[in-house]
């Protein structure tokens, strides 16, 4: 399906490492200043809202695993989301932009045999990098859900009155 | 009549001169001892009067009639016992014995009929002035001779006595009914307007019966006019009355007290009580089976919807998926299942399974509470995934007889398009929602649903082959919904134009947790002007009439016009404040017209109290019908104009001029005479 994300998401799925990087921090000042869209390879323009970086306490954190940071097949870089999220959507993000190449980090070879190293390094890695992708898909599909957990005991309460 | 007056030749400033210049003259003389000083005076008076030329006026006067209005009260209150009767042969009398008057008008006027009032809407209350001032608007207030009242003295419009009377002259009541009248009536001393739904509120009533405080009465109350129920009080002590408020809206209670033995009238025996039964948060928990794409649909809609707390449970790894990761690592937690689907299971309104399947996580024994609760008056919204057509199906599990729609085991994965049924474009649910005359240029494709047979309930929305996609049903007291497929998330992100997924969805849930508006069928009614518009939603297309019963228990039918979205119409001209009651075979509506608990029947017994200080300020009288007709006397204006027995009837006197007549007193040659001769008679006396 088309849809703004997808483009976008094969899009980014396109660039190298360090370009996508450099977009994403260009792109960062731009958003601080608001209204900044991107440019496709094919012309077309690419809204963007406001991003900020993933704060600490964000649901990517805990969507499944728990995690403290998004390791791909490098580390460190900055993993960017939607500043004021979407009051359509429950607040939650339409976009995450970083630059820690997670595909690179999940890609094997027909006999199972990762396609490339991670770097640093080590198995801890790369299945910490699966386990961001575990958590970015179950953000997807459910959104701020795990942020509901930590009021259950609260409605719980309530319910009991 | 006649006067005399002066028509002077010149300005009477003039003639000021000449008199001065004459004095003057004059006291010349007196000074010079002048002879014929006498003459000299007459001469000049005569000159001086023959300029200031006095006239005789003479006055046609014709006499005015004096008016004397007579103000019959026709409200409802003077039709209870024999009060029409006793006020009509008090007009006859009074006719009878004004007419024999010489030289006065009578304007009769009959006021206080319901549903007079400016703007075509009932009037509350006997408004007689209103009339009488309407009536006497041409007659100035100098040929009034007085105003009858022929009335139970319960008058709501009493102007105050010391702000100028809306006419002149004394008003005299004649009362009808008699004195100490009996009257028990209940009142609503206090009366929350709203509530919460589900709660009781506090309704403080009194019955008033005067002499007869602390006996026991029955009162009655009955809700949206359901069964009555009874309790016990006393006359004249305040009782607090506990209702429940079972749904939004309005809720009518009506209250009723036993008649008393030979009071006047049971109209006031009953009082309405309204009360608006405000929700508080709907409760719905939310499981979701699996994380799936249109798993954020349900929670985007419940979230954005302000008057739904939202509990939801995603069973985010079932428990056969057990790995070695540590459970520090994980932020998955137990599901909290005692506690939700046996303890707090009835403080939800609403619980929607979403792709649930069978997987070890709900205990049979939790379902079958689920189907207890839906028994009970709960509900509960299957949104069904491709595993409803399996072994691990929620309809394989106690839930499953309360599900409508069974699964034939077959999954229908191809394009299709959703569209309403029969029924559905007649259900509140889905009636008029936007796109459904036309779907198939309106309303993006779907591309799974789960086959299924509709063995009970109501389907409201067809997909491949015309088979059921949405299926609504009523279980117990409880509500059942199903949607075949799960993917209204399409709608959603606009897949091939979208749908209105986000209205049906909202109407749907609502629906389940019984929203009084959504309901299919129930007949409706309000006000449109002076009109009764009624509304019956339902899905079997009805023709039947329905009867109208107004607050005074007069009937009228009314036949409805079948409509577009399961409404058929009709309306009913109104002419009364109250409760008017609209029912059919099936279905009660309860409209309330202006006040609820009108003025006319609030105290029913004769009085002169109202209008006695009116009364006394205009120098009238009152007198008890029942007493006897009083004597009629004519009197002079400024003289007294009611005692013992007998009320006055101004005489004031008027009268128009219809002719004058002036007859010059002094002709001007006469005069001249005079003084020609006068002045002859001085000159020969100077000359001597």
């Amino acid at each position: 399906m088309e849809t703004p994300e997808r483009r976008l998401a094969d899009w980014l799925d396109s660039l190298p490492d360090a370009e996508r990087d450099a977009l994403a921090r260009s792109y960062t000042r731009a958003s601080a200043e608001g209204g900044a869209t991107m440019r496709k390879p094919d012309g077309r323009e690419v809204p963007i809202p406001p991003l900020l970086p993933v704060p600490q306490d964000h649901v990517l954190t805990k969507s499944f695993y728990l995690l403290s940071q998004f390791p791909g097949r490098v580390t460190g870089g900055t993993v960017w989301v939607e500043a004021r999220g979407n009051r359509y959507n429950d607040g939650v993000s339409s976009v995450i932009i970083g630059s820690n190449d997670w595909a690179g980090a999940w890609a094997v070879e027909a006999d199972g045999a990762a396609s490339f190293p991670v770097v640093p390094g080590g198995e801890r890695q790369r299945e910490m990098a699966y386990r961001f992708g575990v958590n970015w898909v179950m953000y997807a599909l459910t959104g701020n859900y795990k942020t509901d957990q930590v009021h259950v005991p609260a409605i719980m309460e309530r319910l009991g009155q | 009549m006649t006067n005399l007056e002066f028509a002077p030749y010149f300005p009477w400033a003039w003639l000021a001169v000449l008199a001065a210049i004459g004095a003057a003259l004059i006291g010349y003389g007196i000074v010079g001892r002048a002879r014929g000083l006498a003459w000299r005076s007459l001469a000049v008076v005569a000159l001086l009067a023959a300029l200031a030329n006095p006239v005789l006026v003479e006055e046609e006067r014709k006499p005015i009639d004096d008016v004397a209005a007579v103000v019959v009260d026709v409200s409802p209150s003077q039709s209870v016992r024999d009060r029409t009767k006793q006020a009509e042969e008090a007009l006859g009398a009074l006719r009878e014995k004004l007419a024999a008057m010489p030289g006065l008008e009578v304007r009769v006027v009959r006021a206080g009929a319901p549903g007079t009032a400016a703007g075509g809407m009932p009037t509350d209350g006997t408004l007689l002035f209103d009339s009488l001032a309407h009536a006497l608007a041409d007659v100035p207030r100098k040929r009034m001779a007085a105003t009858f009242m022929i009335t139970d003295g319960q008058v709501h419009d009493v102007p105050a006595a010391d702000k100028g009377q809306p006419f002149a002259g004394p008003l005299h009541v004649l009362l009808t009914g008699e004195p100490g009248e009996r009257d028990r009536r209940i009142t609503v001393v206090n009366a929350p307007r709203f509530g919460l739904v589900g709660k009781d509120v506090e309704v403080r009533l009194k019955v008033e019966d005067p002499g007869a405080e602390g006996q026991p009465v029955k009162l009655t109350g009955s809700k949206d006019g359901g069964a009555p129920v009874e309790t016990t009080t006393q006359v004249g002590r305040e009782t607090a009355v506990r209702v429940n408020l079972d749904h939004a809206g309005s809720n009518i209670f009506e209250f009723a007290v036993e008649p008393a033995k030979g009071e006047l009238t049971e109209a006031n025996n009953r009082t309405v009580v309204t009360i608006s039964g405000v929700r508080e948060r709907l409760r719905v928990l939310l499981v979701s089976g699996e994380p799936h794409p249109g798993e954020r649909v349900w929670r985007n809609f419940l979230k954005a919807d302000p008057s739904v707390d939202l509990v939801h449970f995603t069973i985010l790894r079932p428990p056969e998926k057990q790995d070695a990761t540590p459970v520090r690592e994980l932020s998955l937690i137990a599901f909290p299942i005692r506690e939700l689907f046996e303890v707090k299971l009835d403080e939800f309104d609403l619980i929607i399974f979403d792709r649930y399947r069978r997987r070890g996580v709900l205990p049979s024994i939790y379902l079958q509470n689920i189907a207890q609760y839906v028994e009970r008056g709960g509900a509960v919204l299957e949104a069904a995934g491709p595993a409803f057509a399996t072994a691990l199906s929620l309809y394989q599990t106690p839930l499953g007889p309360s599900l409508p729609a069974a699964p034939t085991g077959k999954v229908f994965e191809e394009r299709l398009r959703a569209h309403l049924s029969k029924d559905g474009f007649r259900h509140p649910i889905t009636a008029d929602l936007p796109g459904a005359d036309d779907p198939e240029h309106h309303w993006g494709r779907w591309y799974r649903q789960i086959d299924a047979r509709a063995e009970h309930g109501t389907v409201l929305m067809e997909g491949v082959q015309d088979k059921p996609l949405m299926v609504v049903d009523r279980v117990g007291k409880g509500r059942v919904a199903q949607i075949l497929s799960d993917h209204i998330w399409l709608w959603a992100r606009e897949y091939d134009g979208g749908g209105p997924y986000s209205e049906m969805l909202r109407r749907l849930a609502h629906w389940l947790m019984k929203e009084p508006e959504l309901e299919e069928d129930r007949i409706e009614a309000h006000l449109e002007g002076n009109r009764l518009v009624i509304v019956r939603h339902s899905v079997e297309e009805d023709s039947s009439p329905v009867e109208v019963t107004a607050p005074s228990g007069e009937k009228q039918t009314v036949t409805l016009a079948d409509g577009i979205g399961g409404r058929a119409r009709g309306t009913a001209s109104v002419t009364e404040t109250g409760l008017y009651r609209i029912t059919d075979a099936k279905h009660t509506a309860l409209a309330a017209v202006g006040t609820l608990n009108p003025l006319e029947y609030a105290d029913m017994r004769a009085t002169p109290a109202k209008l006695q200080p009116l009364v006394d300020a205009t120098g009238g009288g009152v007198q008890w019908l029942s007493e006897g007709f009083p004597e009629l006397r004519r009197v002079h204006a400024g003289r007294r104009t009611a005692g013992r027995g007998w009320l006055g009837v101004a005489e004031n006197r008027e009268f128009t001029v219809t002719g004058v007549r002036e007859v010059p007193l002094l002709p001007g040659l006469a005069l001249l005479l005079v003084g020609l001769g006068a002045l002859m008679l001085a000159w020969r006396r100077e000359g001597r």
